[in-house]
């Protein structure tokens, strides 16, 4: 019993251990994990800790300026911005989770027949030459404003927010994936398992969708990065979610007016966060490429 | 010019790597005379290209000279300040890089980066380069040299490319010319045309010249001289005769008994070991002391344990 | 050794058809999917009498089988009628070719800027790869491209106009009490040159500065990277080393490295003005600049339908046009392409 928990206990070790050789020295990575677990961990327990109301306007206390009971001043309603700050991962971050999970989704599936398919002829060949054709024409498409027009049609919310951006990132992935699938089914094993009669669905799903998705997935981090910037920037034209819902680009759309006027603290804390978090999220996928690539 | 005055001469050349410690060329001494062509052998990782390199004065980052000189027609080339040296390089003393097409820019023509090699040197107009340039191309044996010249790298065979290189050398008529592996990725046939082509230069110019290849073949056919280099040391210095005749050191009796193998001849017969051991009890407390033994005239090996 | 340039760009330009017929049909799927009554959305607050709402309707063709109504759409399209915005009653493509010069001047500027220290300081850094500039850039590369431009571009208004004072409010492309000159070009700064009107040149000038320094600070980093990475490697190309070897003078090796970053460059560079078309339109609300961006944001927050419509029409065609440049433009500067 001592015997097999130790060995568990060693087995672990190990494996921190690994973990941690893997990234050694990267202290760029370090701090990028450490940004967004702290981005994560505010985005769970925003709610318990001890922090002014976010949506609460308290019009005696608008626009103080930084001081001890506001670390980050109040907003022109006189909510705490600190708190919002602290409240707005709760949507910034399921944004940018849920958008790039249901993008990577889709966007690899498709990508899995829609290249698998290519150049082989037959009506499958042409409907993914179509495919291919369409993904294309779809990203040359002004993102930005793609999204705010399905925005502006679907209207304001968070879900609709999540479900339009899937539906922009889906190519990005999709790309991701065709050009490691035309890769991928060149490969001798596939060829092996089709030769020893494997039933194609296995062949496509088990073989070439386990060795083609990691480019997609490692492209995942810099996605949600984009994803948070776009809502950021959705918000700000108040188009993104609904007000007064703590959201990093909404808050900075509140403070534009103080800027001209000179408070500058509406508008400087959000947006440093989501720097800090965008950023985090581009140096994470930047270390796993080129740790995959290696 | 008299045969018998180095064009280069290396003596005690040491040449440390990256690491703390490390010893890339130890203590290498040799010469070649004008129009003499000495081959270099050893296998990759034996220090020719680091020998060319220091020779150019164009080594890699961190990897420096730590003793020794390099006297270039009685001139210490490690003692020149790098502007010297640039106008010496290529224009003086060439050298090949080995990589064939990779060693071209892809981004230019052929005739604008032998162009770029003349205008850093020599000031001619536009008419002269021309000219000089077609007729480098047709001396390196390039059919169509005014429609090649506008060619880029990529639309060229590699052993047009290799040409390329060699006509890019050798255009402001050096006095030593190095070739790193001219021939590696070329089949025999175009592999022998290169370097007649090559040699046709250096003999028209009375050149000096030094080759590094792995190619035994082509040594026994086109040098004078032969140095064999191992883990960063001279093992082996001789005339090309004396060398073919009784390679001494293990390591050049392996090589030439592969080459010979590969050639499908007959094994030459090798100068027994026991010989080295003789010249070496004989020597004088002189050679000794630097570590060579002479084994015939010209003819020096590295001390070696012969198990 | 032929010339196949005119031949590859004849291919690629031929290209461009087959594209733009497809952003029309999802031009005119936009119209279709939405929920509710077509000529209704595309009438707006106008569509209170009957009369106008049946217009409409028949100019739509929406009794008609959905391939009839496509064939008029496009043959509307092609004559350049692509109907009138509700908001302000003007014809669409009049109203952008209006407001796009504004947004092309602003982001044309930006790259070219951006263009020129990209790929100074790229070489730089990419030369000393290890040395102070290159870590200091790593980092504000990696930061830049996190930065909401539109906040970037307050915390510029906040310091140079606020706190500095050295730059106009940002309240569009000229200052409010200078008198603007005639429109001919609708780019303000040229417009003012042909009119002799100083005053309203050096306002527009200055209006221009700080929304220029948003885009290049932002999206410059993005072509630095991309050069200094390009440099980076070719500095190890064989063909370096030879060129070293052969005695080159300074010029043209530093010429080998510019020629070799190129290709990457122009590629950077087209993406990024591909983005900006309409990305540049949370730049363009921060200092009012009342362009091709925020006609967009505009309508498709009043629910303008037919000039959300013409946008994503032009926006995806000057895409498609900046894409075949980029891609004729790689042709040119790699010879390895025209193949």
């Amino acid at each position: 019993m001592t015997v097999a928990v130790a060995g568990i206990d060693q087995q672990a070790r190990g494996a921190v251990r690994r973990a941690w050789n893997w990234f050694e020295g990267d202290w760029l990575f370090i701090t990028a994990v450490l940004i967004l677990a702290a981005m994560a961990f505010f985005a769970i327990f925003a709610p318990v800790l001890p922090l002014a109301d976010p949506e609460l306007p308290r019009p005696a206390d608008r626009l103080e300026s930084p001081s001890l009971s506001h670390p980050f001043g109040t907003d022109v309603n006189g909510t705490d911005i600190f708190s919002r700050v602290i409240h707005a991962p709760r949507i910034d971050l399921l944004i940018g989770i849920m958008s790039v999970l249901i993008a990577l989704g889709a966007g690899s599936v498709i990508g899995l027949f829609g290249s698998y398919f290519q150049g082989r002829g037959g009506i499958l060949g042409f409907l993914t030459e179509i495919l291919n054709r369409l993904m294309d024409i779809l990203q040359s498409f002004p993102a930005f404003i793609v999204a705010l027009a399905l925005v502006g049609i679907a209207g304001q919310g968070t879900w609709n927010v999540i479900a339009v951006l899937a539906f922009l990132f889906t190519p990005i992935f999709f790309r991701f994936m065709r050009a490691e699938v035309l890769h991928v089914r060149e490969r001798l094993f596939v060829e092996a398992q089709i030769a020893a009669g494997s039933p194609l669905w296995r062949v496509l799903f088990v073989n070439v969708f386990r060795n083609s998705v990691g480019a997609a997935v490692v492209q995942a981090s810099p996605t949600m990065g984009f994803a948070i910037l776009l809502t950021a920037g959705l918000s700000f034209l108040g188009a993104g979610v609904r007000p007064p819902t703590p959201e990093w680009g909404a808050m900075i759309s509140t403070g534009q007016e103080q800027i001209y006027v000179g408070r500058w603290w509406p508008a400087l804390f959000p947006g440093l966060a989501i720097a800090l978090t965008v950023f985090a999220l581009a140096v994470i996928g930047e270390s796993l490429r080129k740790r995959i690539e290696r | 010019m008299e045969a018998t005055r180095p064009v280069l001469e290396l003596s005690h050349l040491t040449v440390a790597g990256p690491r703390p410690g490390t010893v890339l060329l130890h203590d290498i001494s040799l010469a070649v005379c004008a129009g003499e062509m000495l081959a270099v052998v050893g296998e990759s990782g034996s220090g020719k290209s680091i020998l060319a390199l220091a020779v150019m004065g164009v080594l890699p980052d961190l990897v420096r000279v730590t003793g020794g000189s390099v006297l270039f027609l009685g001139e210490d080339l490690l003692r020149k300040s790098e502007a010297e040296l640039r106008r010496l390089r290529g224009s003086q003393l060439s050298m090949i890089l080995t990589g064939g097409r990779a060693a071209l820019n892809p981004m230019e023509t052929v005739g604008t980066q032998i162009r770029y090699v003349i205008r850093s040197h020599l000031t001619l107009d536009k008419d002269a380069e021309d000219q000089l340039i077609i007729g480098m191309l047709n001396s390196v044996g390039i059919p169509d040299p005014e429609r090649r010249a506008h060619a880029y790298p990529h639309e060229l065979s590699g052993g047009m490319a290799q040409r390329i290189l060699v006509a890019q050398a050798m255009v402001c008529e050096p006095h030593l010319l190095i070739a790193d592996e001219p021939t590696s990725d070329l089949d025999v046939t175009v592999a022998a045309q290169v370097v007649d082509g090559m040699k046709t230069l250096i003999d028209e110019r009375g050149s000096a010249s030094i080759l590094l290849t792995r190619d035994l073949g082509i040594v026994a056919e086109n040098c004078d001289t032969v140095a064999v280099l191992g883990g960063g040391e001279l093992l082996e210095f001789a005339p090309v005769e004396s060398f073919f005749a009784q390679p001494t050191h293990p390591y050049s009796k392996a090589m030439v008994s592969d080459a010979l193998i590969a050639l499908e001849h007959d094994a030459a017969p090798a100068a027994p070991a026991s010989i080295a051991r003789e010249m070496a009890e004989a020597s004088t407390a002189e050679s000794a002391a630097s570590g060579y033994v002479l084994v015939a005239e010209g003819h020096y090996v590295k001390r070696f344990d012969d198990a | 050794m032929k010339n196949r340039l005119p031949r590859y760009v004849a291919r690629r330009a031929a290209f461009v058809i087959p594209q733009l017929f497809v952003v029309s049909v999802l031009a005119f799927a936009l119209l279709k999917l939405i929920p509710g009554d077509p000529a209704r959305l595309a009438l707006g607050p106008a569509a209170t009498n009957e009369v106008s709402l049946q217009a409409m309707r028949e100019r739509l063709g929406l009794d008609d089988p959905v391939v009839v109504q496509y064939g008029k759409y496009l043959e509307n399209l092609v004559q350049g009628d692509w109907g009138r915005s509700f908001r302000t009653q003007e014809p669409v493509l009049e109203d952008i070719g209006r407001r796009l010069p504004a947004t092309l001047e602003l982001i044309t500027l930006a790259m070219f800027l951006s263009l020129v220290l990209g790929v100074v300081i790229g070489i730089i850094a990419g030369l000393r790869p290890r040395g102070v500039l290159s870590r200091i850039l790593t980092w504000y590369g990696f930061f830049a491209g996190s930065i909401p431009d539109f906040w970037m571009g307050l915390l510029l208004v906040f310091l140079f106009f606020h706190v500095a004072d050295i730059a106009p409010a940002p309240l569009g492309q000229i200052g409010i009490g200078v008198r603007a000159p005639p429109e001919k070009t609708y780019l303000l700064p040229i417009d003012s040159l042909i009119d002799g009107n100083w005053a309203a040149f050096k306002s527009s000038l200055t209006h221009l500065l700080l929304p220029v320094a948003t885009l290049v600070l932002v999206y410059m980093p993005a072509v630095l990277k991309t050069v200094a990475a390009a440099v980076e490697k070719s500095r190890r190309e064989p063909f370096l080393v030879a060129a070293r070897v052969h005695g080159m003078r300074r010029r043209y090796l530093y010429w080998y490295l510019f020629r070799n970053t190129l290709p990457p460059t122009i590629t950077i560079v087209g993406v990024l003005f591909a983005f900006l078309i309409g990305g540049a339109v949370l730049v363009e609300q921060v200092f009012a600049w009342n362009g091709f961006g925020q006609y967009a944001v505009e309508a498709v927050l009043r629910k303008d339908l037919l000039a959300v419509q013409g946008f994503l029409l032009v926006a995806a065609t000057i895409t498609m046009f900046t894409y075949l440049i980029v891609d004729v433009l790689y042709a040119i500067a790699d010879p390895r392409v025209r193949l």
